[in-house]
């Protein structure tokens, strides 16, 4: 199991939205919002970063326990350290 | 009736009505009819395959009837949960409360009812068989969000 994400530091805001304007018009989709997070909370969760450069700036989280249940968790211990912002 | 009643003192939840003779017994309303119609939508826009466009595997009926089972089960005096589609093809229901307290389960079709929670510094997860009623593990946790 990997997380898609993009290293965005040092990017505008106009920049990074126009990061996933790209990505959303790759698969035809309409972009709603992004979940920015820093790097300190996936190391805190037990997770690691393999970032790709495929395209630039892309990496994955990765390092997800095996049990399902245990995903969950760590998947909301992620999503109340990140902060969502609407387009 | 009191011989009755004095039987069902030791339950833990009792509720009795009494409906005059020749009376109908009134339904005013399903609970969670906002969320069955949720369900239902959620199911007609995830049931293909990547419909995250991230290769996510499709909501099977199997998941919608579990999932429908959850909400026939959930007490009604529960707030209403946020419902979401997984990309493993799972069914997620979740609570948020303030002060970052939040409790999610998913179902997948297969009688199992994976769940996770965080509670005032406290953290739970684990997965839980499920036919017909909810598991007291599930309403447990639940209670520890809405005492």
């Amino acid at each position: 199991m990997r997380l898609s994400v993009f290293c965005v530091s040092g990017l505008s805001e106009n920049a990074i939205w126009e990061i996933g304007k790209n990505v959303g018009n790759q698969s035809d989709r309409k972009l709603l919002g992004r979940a920015d997070i820093t790097v300190l909370p996936v190391f805190d969760a037990g997770l690691s970063i393999d970032r790709n450069d495929i395209p630039f700036r892309h990496a994955n989280i990765i390092g997800w326990p095996d049990e399902d249940s245990a995903i969950k968790l760590t998947a909301i211990e992620l999503a109340q350290k990140a902060q969502l912002r609407l387009k | 009736m009191e011989r009755a009643i004095a039987k069902l003192r030791g339950s833990k939840f009792v509720f009795i009505t009494f409906v005059p003779p020749g009376s109908e017994a009134v339904t005013l309303g399903r609970p969670f009819d906002e969320l069955r119609n949720s369900l239902s939508e959620l199911y007609k826009e995830c049931s293909q395959p990547d419909w995250d466009g991230y290769g996510a595997k499709p909501v099977t009926e199997d998941s919608y009837v579990e999932a429908q089972r959850i909400i026939d089960t959930l007490p009604s005096w529960f707030p209403a949960p946020e419902i979401v589609a997984e990309p493993s093809g799972d069914i997620g229901f979740e609570w948020y409360k303030e002060n970052g307290q939040v409790f999610a389960l998913s179902v997948g079709g297969r009688h199992r009812i994976i769940y996770a929670g965080i509670f005032a510094g406290d953290k739970e997860h684990g997965s839980v068989y499920f036919e017909e009623t909810m598991p007291l593990v599930i309403m447990q946790h639940l209670r520890k969000l809405y005492p």
